[in-house]
């Protein structure tokens, strides 16, 4: 996904002027000249000066593709639905494994995915199943990750 | 270091007990390194518990050698998949992945393994020859000698990985301003933290360093733009295979990796981290071609992964002069060794010479064991490129999500990795390089540490940085480097100003 230099340079620019007025924010220490706020400012002066670079420099060569390039995702439908179905399995990770436990969540997150991708259904099923499986193990078991059970009974 | 505490060393760590406890650790670190996701460090601290029940010698054997096979079998991970196992490796897993996408994935693996033992075999030497005196020097260090060499280190890695340095001066930049998350270095104000009581601890590499490279890479996957590894090109395969040549070819490369990364090791805090990007920074600079960096070439891989291992024995010389652990891995060491009475600082050195020289045989026998175990892990490695993608990557994706659990065994860690995939994604899209904001996060607390401290020692005045002779020769190293691409652009333009 390409995106304009005028773009990018401009929401950088931007970035660097929230750092500097929220580093403006920052308590400063009694007694030290050199508080928390120094740090973000010399980054935001510095991200500010080489976003300003970013920005002439995409407005003298204007892209010929637009604002945005969206075209290594154009074509095939399968695709999208796999790069959705990651992103989107993985935000409802974040509040569906510590309810459903990591076997339910594993199995529902990989099993479809490899469907969408194209494996064999009978691969898919017994390769998700022993991924998950494994991975309980490993991680549970071997190295005391307190990874969340659920409601699925684990033989160990 | 007499010889009768070598003599004495040797009997101890030929002890059944030691030679297991070395062999358990490797294949520990074998198959916790070659997780993605899975740290040294986490290795190392789960063995804590074990090490109760043993005797002082074992309990660091293990630990060393359980180290020395992790941070090397992270490189595996790192070639085949594109998630580097250490902020260090990601110095140079463009290299050892634009290797693979060609095919070369064997002789990327052998080059990791081989040249990582033979620096790790480098720095356990000088660790046992000039180790006292090296942490002699490293402890005359103050935080201006740190801060030049963070920020020679964060420039070299801005430099090194874009082709336009705006761009990498940017990530880095990124890196930095991720790293000022938390509570304050100094003063232990939250900052930046919106009120979240997750993010005043910080935002940690591990899940950024698994969002950026792992998801980003698997987003990258399903476009049209995206290219996979091939399986290995031939039936059999044979790791090592021309290992040889290559260490006639680039003999320079070996030695200064391996020299830079124990002289760079050595110095407590930042070391380990900063040094393969120095050696990969340094190997291109001085290449004859330059331009094959980046496109899956032997000679930055080579310099970097020697330095990688040569840092790591490195790491240990101040832990156990002078009792100051170079990074985690050590500080859990340090506190083994005390919790067995054995008290590291120069007294441990002058009252039990045998004792410390253990610890350092017993770094050759880890480094020694990376040959026959490396060449098993790559054997076995290549059935990874055989599996089909279409399960390969959800396993890929379910060693992500795990791996950034495990950080602090909560869900804010995927949470972050999912949101510095996507960030990850769109940088590297647009020519934005995504390792110096790795390195840029790792560092930035230390640069901002020793710039604060330094800025109140020298009392606000910049020459301040330049008066002590080590921090001057540093400072002017750094910036040669920040000026390198104008100089550059001056001298190339300079023959074209002489013609008109």
């Amino acid at each position: 996904m390409r995106i304009d230099d005028r773009i990018i340079g401009g929401a950088l620019a931007l970035l660097s002027l929230a750092i500097i007025l929220g580093a403006r924010g920052l308590p400063s220490v009694p007694g030290t000249t050199f508080g928390p706020a120094l740090m973000p400012t010399l980054i935001g002066i510095a991200m500010g000066v080489l976003s300003i670079r970013i920005l002439v420099t995409g407005l003298l060569q204007k892209s010929s593709t637009g604002w945005f390039d969206l075209s290594e995702w154009k074509g095939a439908s399968r695709p999208v639905f796999c790069a959705l179905w990651t992103l989107a399995g993985i935000a409802l990770g974040i509040v569906l494994l510590p309810i459903i436990g990591f076997p339910l969540y594993g199995l529902g997150f990989a099993l479809p995915l490899m469907l969408l991708m194209g494996a064999r259904p009978l691969h898919a099923v017994l390769t998700s199943v022993g991924l998950v499986l494994v991975a309980q193990f490993v991680f549970a078991r071997l190295l005391f990750v307190p990874l969340p059970a659920g409601p699925l009974p684990m033989p160990w | 270091m007499t010889v009768d505490a070598f003599i004495g060393a040797l009997g101890i760590v030929f002890q059944p007990a030691v030679l297991m406890a070395i062999l358990g650790g490797a294949l520990y670190g074998l198959f916790i390194g070659a997780i993605p996701g899975l740290t040294a460090t986490m290795a190392t601290a789960l063995l804590v518990p074990l090490t109760f029940y043993m005797d002082p010698i074992p309990a660091i054997a293990i630990i060393v050698s359980t180290t020395a096979m992790a941070i090397t079998a992270g490189d595996i991970p790192g070639a085949l998949m594109r998630i580097p196992g250490t902020p260090a490796s990601a110095a140079y897993v463009e290299e050892s992945y634009s290797m693979t996408l060609k095919g070369r994935a064997e002789t990327a693996l052998s080059i990791g393994i081989f040249f990582s033992a033979i620096g790790g075999l480098a720095g356990a030497l000088v660790l046992m020859i000039s180790g006292p005196i090296l942490a002699r020097i490293a402890l005359k260090f103050s935080s201006f000698e740190f801060f030049w060499l963070a920020l020679l280190g964060l420039m070299t890695s801005a430099l090194v990985s874009a082709k336009d340095p705006t761009r990498g001066f940017i990530s880095l930049l990124l890196g930095i301003l991720v790293s000022t998350v938390g509570l304050d270095v100094t003063s232990g104000q939250p900052r930046f933290t919106f009120g979240s009581i997750e993010l005043m601890g910080g935002i940690s590499f591990i899940p950024t360093m698994i969002g950026m490279f792992a998801l980003a890479e698997v987003l990258r996957g399903f476009s049209s733009s995206a290219s996979f590894p091939p399986a290995f090109k031939t039936a059999r395969i044979r790791p090592f295979r021309g290992m040889g040549k290559l260490l006639m070819r680039y003999p320079l490369s070996l030695l200064r990796g391996a020299s830079l990364g124990t002289a760079i090791g050595a110095l407590p805090g930042v070391g380990g981290d900063v040094s393969a990007w120095i050696a990969y920074g340094v190997s291109r600079r001085f290449s004859r071609t330059p331009e094959k960096f980046g496109t899956g070439h032997e000679e930055g891989l080579i310099e970097a992964t020697s330095s990688n291992n040569a840092g790591l024995s490195a790491a240990w010389i101040p832990a156990l002069v002078f009792g100051i652990p170079g990074d985690a891995v050590t500080a859990i060491a340090v506190g083994v060794l005390f919790m067995k009475g054995l008290n590291p600082g120069p007294r441990l050195f002058l009252e039990n010479p045998t004792m410390p020289m253990a610890i350092i045989l017993t770094f050759f026998m880890a480094n020694l064991l990376l040959f026959p175990l490396g060449w098993l892990a790559i054997k076995g490695s290549r059935h990874i490129l055989t599996v089909p993608r279409s399960l390969i990557v959800p396993v890929i994706l379910i060693c992500c999500i795990l791996g950034s659990f495990a950080i602090n065994n909560t869900m804010f860690g995927v949470g972050i990795m999912l949101i510095a995939g996507i960030v990850g994604y769109i940088l590297e899209s647009n020519g934005f390089p995504i390792a110096p904001v790795i390195l840029g996060l790792v560092l930035g607390p230390i640069l901002e540490r020793n710039f604060i401290m330094s800025m109140q020692i020298a009392d606000g005045n910049l020459l301040g940085f330049f008066e002590r002779p080590i921090a001057a020769g540093l400072g002017i190293v750094v910036c040669t480097v920040a000026l390198a691409p104008l100089l550059s652009r001056v001298i190339r333009q300079l023959p074209n100003i002489y013609k008109k």
